[in-house]
């Protein structure tokens, strides 16, 4: 596992992170879902990867590349099962109100998403800056005797 | 050892490569920190080779006493050929809710050092076979 698959693996995560995020957003209104009720706030959970052999390198690099990891995968994206946590609005007169009155409303809450989203920019950011340092080790590196 | 081995294994060269191997190490090692950076339960990666090669080089003043050939060697002035980058897997702190301990800034510092570390190394060596190919060809002239 090279430097640049290991940065490019924390770049597709927090892409996907993202793309959950923005659907958390465009989903914020959304009151019907196929599984019944309004929509539930979705989340990525990270799992590292790696930490196993790679067959082509040397003794001593396999045992290196072992240790230190292979990057990052989404293990999961779940969804937020927290009890009570749909908004009840009293609106009798909404289509989706129940015996009381009551439409539940998604358990999305805006500014925490917009939060998240920044997050995970930066983290985005991060990844590219340690992308941009292996491309500078490398071409140093090709440079060697000229 | 031939001239020709004996202009490019001179000690300092080997330290070079050997530096480059280390920062190498320690940039894959960087690099998967901050890709994990949001990985609950990740403990983080560090690579150490500075000392270990400065204790091969030039040794150290506690030399452990050998009555045997297999006997580990413990200080002295060690092969720096035979250093390599060693990982540990930092698994004693812990300040975050998610129980991963890394702290993004640290890494990021880390890594322009490191990064700095590895262009010089191999501007360094660079040089140093620019060296070696100025003095064959002013060999081959005379």
């Amino acid at each position: 596992m090279s430097a640049f698959d290991i940065s490019a693996s924390g770049l597709t995560a927090q892409r996907v992170r993202m793309d959950v995020i923005a659907n958390n957003i465009a989903n914020a209104q959304t009151l019907v879902t196929k599984e019944g009720g309004p929509y539930r706030r979705r989340s990525v959970v990270f799992e590292a990867m790696g930490r196993h052999f790679n067959e082509s390198l040397t003794q001593a690099h396999r045992r290196l590349s072992r240790i230190i990891g292979g990057g990052v995968k989404v293990n999961k994206i779940v969804e937020d099962q927290t009890p009570n946590a749909f908004t009840k609005i009293y609106d009798p007169s909404h289509p989706f109100a129940d015996s009381t009155g009551v439409v539940l409303r998604p358990n999305v809450n805006v500014v925490q998403e917009m939060v998240d989203m920044i997050d995970a920019s930066r983290a985005y950011e991060a990844n590219v800056t340690a992308l941009n340092s292996s491309k500078q080790m490398m071409t140093k590196a090709l440079e060697i005797g000229k | 050892m031939g001239l020709i081995s004996r202009l490019f294994e001179v000690p300092s060269t080997v330290m070079l490569k050997k530096g480059i191997e280390g920062t190498d190490a320690r940039h894959r090692a960087l690099s998967n920190n901050i890709a994990n950076v949001d990985t609950p339960n990740y403990e983080r990666a560090t690579v150490s080779f500075e000392k270990e090669l400065q204790r091969a080089r030039f040794g150290t003043s506690f030399i452990g006493k050998t009555t045997d050939d297999r006997h580990f060697r413990i200080g002295g002035v060690g092969v720096v050929g035979e250093v390599t980058p060693r990982v540990v897997i930092d698994n004693n702190t812990r300040f975050r809710a998610d129980r991963n301990n890394i702290n993004i800034d640290e890494e990021m510092a880390n890594l322009a050092e490191n990064t700095q570390k590895n262009v010089a190394l191999t501007d360094l060596l660079s040089r140093r076979y620019k060296e070696i190919r100025t003095i064959l060809q002013q060999a081959s002239q005379t």
